[in-house]
């Protein structure tokens, strides 16, 4: 405890230079306004400003690129809000409600609550990331690819709530995603699967392409034949609008909290994050509420627990690269590059070498998201007036942001096309009431549940009993059959019911 | 230095370099130098790409566009380079992976080693064969003795099924005996992941990601892929040093042009390259991504390939699967 408060006292004298400040709001602001910009996101923007840190101090550096990283978080979901569009792919699922209350013309309380959320995730996933790093670490360590696989199984049961409509439309769609997963080479054989010979198709479909085709762009195309010549009206756009009620803070509350939990565990363990903290949140609050047929329609809790998950994780994400030197995803590993050109070896060593670093950072963490909190909520005026633009001018220069965003990933103009293909798709599907965070979660869960099935298999020299023998994977099994004998159970007494009502209704004739 | 300072005085320099020793050698014309990295920005092999590009800028006296093309293991944008005009215009920096090892992996790969015109070899990435330090052996000859002992009871890590990382433990296996099973991973990340559980038992990863756990004493490296040790641990034994003669295996990084480019413009672009890769300000940021730096003549680069490929293409040929 005593280390902690000494680490710090530390950490707040190098936070608090003038240099570190500066370099810490330009990031957040920066972070911000890249995450506002559907497709184009942290990744890109690290990569472009890298270089521009190779001048100044180690701390600065780090400071400014992890500014964006979480920036770009809290800015992510204003597109999804407002537009449909999620900002980054980690935001799709704030596009589910979230799109639904700015059609109700509560976009500014949605903007003001995800806001509080990602501030209050990213908080406690900054404690976390302080005080309990060993323990999460540890947790992580017993994670093998057994446990993965139980997770993501357990990850895609309680996901079968996503789909608002028929489950057997549903089922359609999470299997349409794991098809679309498919393509790209697989790396446990080397086989390259429906990749029709082009090179392009080797490293799979692009995520981003996706999640903007198929969300945003057939809203866009929806809307473009309306009459109407803006979503809001302008003049109804007040503060006193922006200021969620008694009810929404009630509601919100506590899954701000249980989506801080899922996203703190989530994000310190390597390869999953973000997107899928996000999802798993939605699930967990779609799945406790009382009437859960408000989902989808604008319920607030829909906002507030997948946003707090995705900052949380975002947080806690730095703990296996700054104290294994072991990055989670791509902007992780662009991170240690940035350190490993500075000087400094990302790994258990850096905590006791470069102490001044490592609080150093931490804390700059905790003022950028204060930062960012006093940024965004004047900011929410702002961003809702954007709905006030006509269509025929917001549409274009929204176009425009996704091309040049899904570009900046791969620089490849294959990728935009694909958007449009997307799109297309996503559109036929609108109009056919299939919906696609279902698709979303089977092509991210699909291929990763596929690998690390597959491993599995080959740790256990093919025994299938692995995934009960070891405790963590079967304590996943097990939440996975009891939500499935839940449902099972609430179907049944559900028929029941109907039929009691019948039968009483056809006796009292 | 300020960006924009460093701009004019790229500028400055320039100007005085075309009336210099570049002219007379009527390569380059004056024209810009398109310099594709086929991955994506960022990285340390985009950073030893852009550091190289600047001094060529000063010593040929034209502008370097460093344009990144990534995309399937760095393929796409070698058949981007071999589709342009071979005046020395376009050239590129390429990974070992995808000339000597996708031309067995990629089916579909629209060119081979031979639509290649190899320039300069100038990075070399040592493999590290590390265990846990709670493994019961901790040298390399311990290791193949209780692995030839428990045969099928040890895995090891690779970036995937054909990656060098999975090519360089299989011949080692085919060297020694050893029965280790293959688990393919998606990257250092996730094997150094699996190496800290437990879950496998040892892996060759390039040097700089298990460098930081093995100075941190929760891995030990029991060898080195290299032919020679390296200066960041000169303690750990080479393969070679221990009695396997033929073992050498890096990833390294070399410049390409299309085939057919002239030899004269082949030779001015490996001077310019060689003269950067003296700078030692060059030199001592590519050391500090646990890279060696090098330099070589186009035909030892030319023999570098022959020599993976013909290793790799053997391995194939004795039933090793890969695709």
């Amino acid at each position: 405890m005593m280390e902690i408060l000494n680490g710090l006292s530390l950490g707040l004298s190098v936070a608090f230079s003038v240099s570190t400040l500066f370099y810490c709001f330009a990031g957040v602001a920066v972070g911000t306004l890249v995450g506002v910009l559907p497709g184009l996101g942290g990744l890109a923007t690290i990569a472009m400003l890298m270089p521009l840190t190779y001048h100044v101090a180690a701390v600065d550096a780090l400071v400014m690129l992890s500014g964006i990283y979480y920036g770009a978080a809290y800015g992510g979901s204003t597109a999804s809000i407002l537009l449909n569009l999620p900002g980054t792919a980690n935001t799709a699922v704030t596009c589910l409600d979230g799109y639904p209350m700015t059609k109700q013309g509560r976009a500014g309380v949605a903007l003001f609550m995800t806001t509080i959320a990602s501030f209050v995730g990213a908080f406690i996933g900054l404690v976390a990331l302080v005080g309990f790093a060993p323990y999460l670490l540890a947790a992580a360590r017993s994670f093998s690819s057994q446990e993965y696989f139980s997770l993501m199984v357990l990850g895609l049961i309680a996901a079968s709530v996503l789909s608002t409509s028929s489950p057997l439309k549903g089922l359609a769609m999470v299997t349409l995603g794991l098809i679309l997963g498919l393509v790209g080479t697989d790396i446990t054989s080397g086989t390259n699967r429906f990749t029709f010979g082009s090179l392009r198709l080797y490293d799979g479909l692009n995520l981003v392409a996706l999640a903007m085709g198929m969300f945003g762009v057939p809203e866009l195309i929806a809307n473009a034949g309306r009459v109407r010549s803006n979503i809001v009206d302008s003049k109804s756009i007040t503060w006193r609008s922006m200021w969620p009620t008694r009810d929404d803070w009630k509601r919100s509350t506590n899954p701000m909290l249980r989506g801080t939990g899922i996203g703190a565990v989530l994000g310190a363990l390597p390869g999953t994050g973000g997107l899928l903290a996000s999802f798993m949140s939605y699930a967990v609050e779609k799945r406790l509420a009382k009437d859960p047929s408000r989902f989808g329609n604008g319920a607030i809790e829909g906002i507030a627990g997948p946003e707090a998950a995705n900052n949380a994780a975002i947080q806690t994400a730095f703990i296996p690269t700054l104290t294994l030197g072991i990055p989670g995803d791509a902007v992780m590993a662009l991170m240690m590059a940035a350190m490993i050109i500075q000087g400094i070896v990302p790994g258990p060593g850096l905590m006791t070498q470069q102490p001044d670093l490592f609080w150093g950072v931490c804390v700059s963490f905790l003022i950028g998201n204060i930062m960012l909190l006093i940024l965004n909520i004047p900011l929410i005026g702002v961003w809702v007036k954007i709905l006030a633009v006509p269509y025929w001018m917001l549409f274009p220069a929204v176009v425009i942001f996704i091309c040049v965003g899904v570009y900046s990933i791969n620089y490849s103009t294959f990728d935009v096309f694909w958007v449009m293909i997307f799109g297309f798709l996503g559109y036929l599907l609108a109009v056919l009431k299939f919906e696609v965070a279902p698709l979303l979660l089977g092509f991210i869960l699909g291929p990763l549940m596929e690998e690390h099935l597959r491993r599995s298999m080959l740790l256990s020299r093919g025994s299938f009993s692995t995934f009960v023998e070891r405790p963590i994977s079967a304590s996943f099994l097990a939440a996975a059959a009891l939500i499935l004998l839940w449902l099972a159970y609430a179907s049944l007494r559900g028929r029941a019911r109907a039929r009691a009502a019948k039968q009483h209704a056809a006796l009292s004739e | 230095m300020h960006p924009m300072l460093a701009t004019v005085g790229a500028a400055l320099i320039a100007g005085l370099a075309v009336a210099g020793p570049a002219a007379a050698q009527g390569f380059p014309d004056g024209q810009d130098i398109r310099l594709i990295v086929p991955f994506p920005p960022g990285g340390p092999t985009d950073t030893t790409a852009r550091l190289i590009a600047d001094q060529m800028r000063q010593n040929l006296g034209v502008t370097i566009i460093v344009d990144n093309v990534p995309g399937a293991g760095g393929t796409i944008g070698v058949t981007e380079m071999t589709l342009a005009d071979p005046d020395g215009h376009t050239i590129a920096i390429v990974g070992s992976g995808a000339v000597t090892l996708s031309p067995f992996t990629m089916p579909d790969l629209p060119w081979g080693p031979e639509n290649l015109t190899p320039i300069i070899h100038v990075v070399d990435i040592p493999l590290l064969m590390t265990v846990p330090a709670g493994f019961e052996a901790q040298t390399f000859g311990d290791f193949v003795n209780l692995v030839t002992a428990h045969p099928g009871d040890f895995n090891y890590g690779s970036d995937g099924q054909g990656s060098l990382t999975h090519m360089s433990m299989e011949w080692l296996k085919s060297l020694t005996g050893m029965d280790l099973v293959h688990i393919p991973y998606r990257g250092t990340a996730d094997i150094m992941q699996a190496m800290l559980s437990d879950t496998i038992q040892t892996s060759q990863s390039g040097i700089l990601g298990p460098l930081p756990l093995v100075q941190s004493g929760e891995l030990t490296a029991i060898a080195i892929t290299s032919a020679e040790r390296s200066p960041v641990l000169p303690d750990v034994p080479t393969v070679r040093e221990l009695g396997f003669d033929d073992f050498v295996v890096t990833a390294w990084f070399a410049f390409f042009a299309p085939e057919g480019t002239p030899a004269e413009i082949v030779d001015a672009l490996n001077a310019s390259i060689t003269a950067a890769m003296e700078n030692p300000d060059v030199s001592s940021a590519i050391s500090g991504f646990g890279f060696t730096p090098l330099n070589s003549t186009p035909a030892e680069l030319s023999q570098t390939v022959d020599f993976y490929l013909d290793r790799w293409g053997s391995l194939i040929e004795g039933g090793l699967q890969v695709n």
